[in-house]
């Protein structure tokens, strides 16, 4: 006889029944097999070309394999401790997380219950709305206005039950950034009702005078709260190591939802290697991404593609068919690039820019799978 | 059991319970508001479905019931136990000799389709078997008469009940020939939006003005799309409504969207043709619906009979699409005495659609009993939706081939797989 089957239609609550799982890619040898290609550059993740920086690299090379039978430290201590001398704030103000996926879901657990919303944008990193969804929590999206968060709407979507407005600066995947200027006139509106994120994945890859660093806004605002991640420039994306910084009362309120010990002891001293870095590394790759940026956009320019290219290690391309379509077609060529139906760009896809040769290559894959 | 919108009865399967559930039935249909005369006929099939389970022994098995409000039509469903009903009652679709006791037992269950708009009987699941009963409402037809469009210009934007109906009508004037027939009947469109089972996204001018729109089916896991239409001679307009259509469920979990009826207007650029273009060179008359896929494709499995293999591997070179092929051979093992198949009937649009319940090896007999019976009853098309999915469906790709089907195209994710939609030969110019 078969087991009973649980009633899963009054065990599941609604909000959880009605969003469907995240459905992560395959791996990258299984899509080679399935593609039939014998290599795949990955550009679809926004993954730093270059890797870690060298004190990473040597952290990682340092960890002996015996040590991975010891619990790591429950809330990366030394870690905050040095972010608390880079930023020059509390330890206390940090909290760690495994990538900035888990750090975002912190904040909505915080701060949110039933009835209440959060508000970003239709056209940014999709885990704000997702993490709200399985919470249990109405995601208002505001549509991106030139490409770029609209302040003044984000402010008129408000109401009482509005607890975390999410902005993504620079925003993925368009790369538009709010000045310092416009950030402090935004923080100043909300006037300290709702939590304020500002979500910094990118930071380290701007190079402008006016963009604002959000830490030094903390002691002004105490309902802000900064993410940062060592996915990105620092190239520890497959450590999972992210955290969020914010007034110490706040972010003592946030820990409360935080899982300890969900960081490991790899990820937290390749982060400590790569705040040691003497600043090459960055230097090195926003070099890269500058030349392979100029490169990509004047190849565009030739083929007549519309391209959104702001701050970040990414350029937006509007195709003239399906970009679903035209990632099967590049996928059998061998690059891997960002379909971006799922961001609310249908026919556009986000590129990750990698060195002057792979873009040449990619370049001429995409001239022929639009043809 | 009652929520806001479904009734729901349990009770033994036996006839002594007859009453308790036609009375429900039918009470439940007139209050989700069927017409007294559709609610009679949806108490028809249940109770003639209860008369066939009854019949077949099993002590203490119950029969679930429920009635639901879908907005624009009610549907009774019924989940009993599988065995209670025999595999070749499912396949009677006709009544050849109604002094045959063997056929008469079985009777019920062909009165009872044919007295409902559609029948849908799938296997749940929980192991349970489910047939489904519709009726939908009557609408009134309402004709808009012919009024010159404002130039505009018009844009997707927010809409309200009176802009659907319009829309409706604005359909009908625009595309006589190539619509579903629900668009005669606005208040109907009107419903099908509220019930949530369809999205719809309008261009208006923001004076009352409807200047096109598209509608959607929005299944769990493929939208079935119609449209964008448009009314008005404004370039980029349905490329603007396709645009925010797709903004609107690229994050509601489906994996597709189909437009099987598509019109000159709908923008290329946004779809892929699913029929490849040699098919009706060989006579065939297949649908040709457009394609998009809204998410990327990591790849899947499918399973091949070798009679289809050519076929599939065309049409997968051609989407370029990451498969395993599996072709399927059979060595000698067990395969089911008697085949079922799981039927779809839209009566109004001449329109059967056939897949597979259970993959047995009198298949080849069965389909030809479907094509005879739906041919009968004046259905013209008749499709098979055959699963590359389900490694034990492949066996009846010899069936379907015997029995006058022929594949037209394959539609990526249209099933647990992807799945090969057959066309009936002899339906063609009919």
């Amino acid at each position: 006889m078969a087991p009973t089957q649980p009633p899963l239609d009054t065990l599941v609550p609604p909000y959880i029944r009605k969003i469907e799982a995240y459905v992560p890619s395959k791996p990258d040898d299984v899509l080679r097999s399935m593609y039939h290609t014998s290599s795949l550059v990955r550009m679809n993740n926004n993954e730093n070309v270059i890797g870690p920086p060298q004190k990473s690299i040597e952290a990682i090379m340092n960890f002996t394999p015996e040590r991975a039978a010891i619990y790591p430290n429950g809330d990366s201590y030394h870690l905050r401790h040095r972010l608390s001398e880079v930023f020059r704030h509390p330890a206390c103000s940090f909290l760690i997380g495994n990538g900035a996926n888990e750090v975002i879901t912190f904040v909505i657990k915080t701060f949110c219950q039933k009835g209440d919303n959060i508000i970003t944008t239709d056209k940014t990193f999709a885990v704000y709305e997702w993490a709200a969804g399985f919470s249990g929590v109405e995601a208002r999206l505001v549509p991106l206005k030139d490409h770029a968060f609209d302040e003044e709407a984000m402010i008129g979507a408000i109401d009482g039950r509005t607890k975390v407005i999410f902005i993504c600066n620079p925003n993925n995947p368009t790369g538009t950034y709010w000045s310092e200027a416009r950030l402090r006139s935004f923080l100043r509106r909300v006037d300290g009702r709702q939590i304020v994120v500002v979500d910094e994945a990118y930071a380290e890859f701007v190079d402008q005078p006016d963009y604002p660093e959000g830490m030094n806004l903390i002691s002004e605002f105490p309902n802000l709260v900064v993410f940062r991640t060592f996915s990105k420039m620092y190239g520890l994306a497959a450590l999972r190591i992210g955290y969020l910084a914010g007034n110490r009362n706040l972010v003592d309120i946030i820990r409360r939802t935080c899982i300890v010990y969900s960081v490991n002891t790899l990820a937290q001293e390749a982060a400590l290697g790569a705040l040691a870095d003497d600043g090459s590394h960055i230097r090195r790759t926003r070099e890269l991404v500058r030349a392979s940026k100029e490169f990509l956009i004047s190849e565009l320019d030739r083929m007549n593609l519309p391209w959104i290219a702001g701050e970040g290690n990414f350029v937006v391309i509007r195709l003239p068919v399906s970009d679903t379509l035209v990632y099967r077609r590049l996928m059998a060529k061998g690059y891997m690039v960002r379909t971006m139906t799922g961001f609310r760009f249908p026919n556009h896809i986000r590129v990750t820019l990698h060195d002057l040769p792979v873009m040449e290559g990619f370049v001429q894959a995409l001239r022929s799978s639009i043809a | 059991m009652n929520t806001a919108d479904t009734a729901e009865l349990i009770v033994g399967i036996d006839l002594r319970y007859l009453p308790v559930v036609t009375g429900m039935v039918e009470q439940s249909a007139i209050t989700f508001g069927l017409t007294k005369e559709g609610a009679q006929n949806l108490c028809l099939a249940v109770e003639e479905l209860l008369n066939v389970l009854a019949a077949a022994p099993g002590a203490g098995e119950k029969i679930r019931v429920t009635v639901r409000d879908g907005g624009y039509y009610t549907e009774a469903c019924c989940y009993f136990p599988p065995h209670r009903i025999p595999v070749s009652a499912l396949n009677v679709t006709k009544v050849q000799n109604p002094y045959d006791e063997s056929v008469i037992e079985n009777l019920g269950i062909v009165l009872a389709a044919r007295v409902v708009d559609s029948l849908r009987l799938v296997r749940e699941q929980d192991g349970l078997m489910s047939i489904c009963f519709t009726m939908d409402k009557i609408y009134p037809e309402q004709i808009l008469p012919v009024q010159v469009l404002p130039p505009g210009p018009y844009a997707p934007g927010p809409y309200g009940q009176e802009d659907i109906k319009q829309f409706a009508q604005r359909v009908q004037q625009a595309y006589p020939s190539v619509i579903p027939e629900f668009f005669r009947f606005p208040g109907k469109v009107a419903d099908m939006v509220r019930s949530r089972e369809f999205g719809i996204q309008l261009a208006t001018d923001g004076k009352g003005n409807i200047g096109g729109g598209m509608l959607w089916r929005q299944g769990e896991k493929m939208i079935d799309s119609l449209g964008p239409y448009v009314f008005v001679p404004q370039p980029g307009l349905a490329e603007a409504i396709i645009q925010k259509v797709l903004e609107n469920v690229s994050r509601k979990g489906a994996v597709c969207m189909v437009n099987r009826l598509p019109v000159p207007d709908v923008p290329k650029a946004f779809f892929e043709e699913l029929a490849p273009p040699q098919v009706e060179d060989n006579g065939l008359l297949c649908e040709r619906p457009l394609y998009r896929q809204l998410d990327e494709d990591t790849g899947s499995t499918v399973y091949v009979h070798p009679n289809l293999e050519p076929f599939v591997r065309q049409c997968i070179d051609r989407l370029v699409l990451p498969r395993n092929i599996v072709v399927t051979t059979y060595a000698g093992e067990f395969i089911e005495p008697h085949a079922a198949f799981g039927v779809q009937v839209a009566r109004k649009r001449h329109l059967a659609i056939l897949s597979t319940i259970v993959a047995g090896r009198d298949a080849a007999h069965i389909l030809a009993q479907y094509v005879s019976s739906l041919d009968d009853d004046g259905i013209t098309r008749i499709r098979f939706k055959l699963d590359l999915g389900d490694e034990s469906e492949q066996v009846l790709v010899p069936a379907l081939r015997s029995a006058g089907f022929s594949p037209c195209y394959l539609l990526p994710w249209g099933g647990t797989g992807d799945i090969v939609v057959f066309e009936h030969r002899q339906r063609q110019g009919s």
